[in-house]
């Protein structure tokens, strides 16, 4: 094995520190105040943020990182977390339309800066999102039901705090159906990532179980199902959901989009 | 050791000799390109920002009708100053008949819009005045 082979970033790694960004990253961006503050912060208050948030992440780079077993290179993983935060931050916010070409150039880097924030502390703590030798959840105790079960668990934990805000309704209300169709792919294809690429661990027992809904597919689409009953269910809870119709449809696919994350993490967790 | 991880780097510290993989290469050439895309653009933006308040231009245009045969108007409110403004509430009038309009948040550089509607019947010359509007 060649030296810039060994101990180098692998593009799993990258995807756990990715992951860890979006689970964190996530919850504020379906935050308006952050929108709104995002574009009328002075400039150079943002880049003081985000010059303490780049201390932190190197900080973090040194303790945890996003490469499993690999602290040495702090500076260099902190620049890669923090970079990718902000292709991260622009991907999510032009995907949710709060950020377009019609907007002005200054408003529009400072959300993705500030919505970055977050993210990259996510992408620094990566690698200790979910325990690297995998879930401990046994067969007896469940099997594949106990994953989906732990799934609509992590999708609670994550969005509890959102449903009964407005976000999700403003949301809904200005994404088109192309967009929410690209929220519903792009949530099946990172709760895909979460589980089966990134070698957060347990993804070799899951490939090698026999349980039907341990294959790949069937238990990304159940576990994005579970989630967007779970939304359903939590927006109806909060009165959100007055009647059944097309927007109850992009309110739920909105808020499935942090729940699908959750789900992922739950998944990861047993 | 579990066998993925990795002993720590025989160079450490020396960041820029360091032998990579073309996709570390790739990963840290998109990333810095993305940092220094982000702090120069706000650097600019710092150094053409107008500062100051908030400089709201108000305006509407007739914008049809409602089932009953209302009239309606868009009324568009654009924030040109130096920051936001908040809680922006505008009037318009169409003879004896008025309507507030409270727009929550404008940032700065940006416009807010909405629709009003009279009643059917409404007539006369369509007036709007910019009422008051908070600076954050």
């Amino acid at each position: 094995m060649s030296a810039a082979a060994a101990g180098a970033t692998t593009p799993e790694d990258t995807m756990r520190g990715i992951a860890g960004g979006f689970v964190l990253g996530v919850p504020l961006v379906y935050t308006q105040e952050v929108w709104f503050h995002g574009g009328n912060l002075s400039p150079f208050d943002i880049l003081g943020l985000l010059a303490a948030s780049f201390l932190l992440n190197l900080a973090l780079s040194t303790v945890v990182g996003f490469h499993a077993g690999r602290t040495k290179r702090p500076f260099e993983d902190a620049v890669v977390g923090f970079g990718l935060s902000f292709l991260i931050s622009a991907f999510l916010l032009v995907l949710l339309r709060r950020v377009d070409l019609e907007m002005a150039f200054g408003p529009r880097l400072g959300i993705i800066a500030l919505s970055a924030v977050p993210i990259s502390l996510g992408f620094a703590l990566g690698n200790s999102l979910a325990p690297r030798e995998g879930g401990k959840l046994e067969e007896g105790s469940g099997g594949g039901f106990g994953d989906l079960l732990a799934a609509a668990g992590g999708a609670v934990v994550l969005v509890l705090n959102i449903a009964p805000t407005e976000e999700p309704l403003l949301l809904a209300a200005e994404l088109g159906s192309i967009r929410l169709i690209g929220l519903v792919a792009v949530s099946l294809a990172l709760s895909y990532v979460m589980v089966f690429f990134a070698e957060f661990g347990g993804k070799g027992g899951r490939i090698n179980s026999n349980h039907p809904i341990h294959t790949p597919l069937v238990e990304t689409v159940l576990a994005y199902l579970v989630a967007l009953v779970v939304s359903a269910g939590l927006l109806r809870a909060f009165g959100e959901l007055p009647a059944i119709d097309g927007s109850t449809l992009a309110r739920s696919v909105v808020l499935a989009f942090p729940a699908s994350l959750g789900a992922a993490l739950g998944r990861l967790l047993v | 050791m579990n066998p993925t991880d990795e002993a720590p780097s025989k160079t450490r510290g020396n960041l820029f000799s360091r032998e990579r993989t073309a996709f570390e290469w790739a990963l840290l050439l998109v990333s810095a390109g993305a940092i220094g895309t982000i702090v120069i653009g706000l650097l600019i933006y710092a150094g053409n920002q107008a500062g100051g308040e908030a400089k709201l231009v108000a305006g509407f245009a007739r914008a049809g009708t409602d089932r009953n045969g209302g009239p309606q108007f868009e009324v568009t409110v654009r924030n040109t100053g130096g920051s936001g403004a908040e809680q922006v509430v505008t009037e318009v009038s169409l003879g004896q008949d008025t309507r507030l309009v409270t727009m929550l948040r404008i940032p700065k550089d940006d416009e807010a819009s909405a629709i009003v509607t009279f009643p059917a019947g409404s007539s006369g010359d369509p007036e709007l005045q910019l009422l008051s509007y908070n600076q954050p």
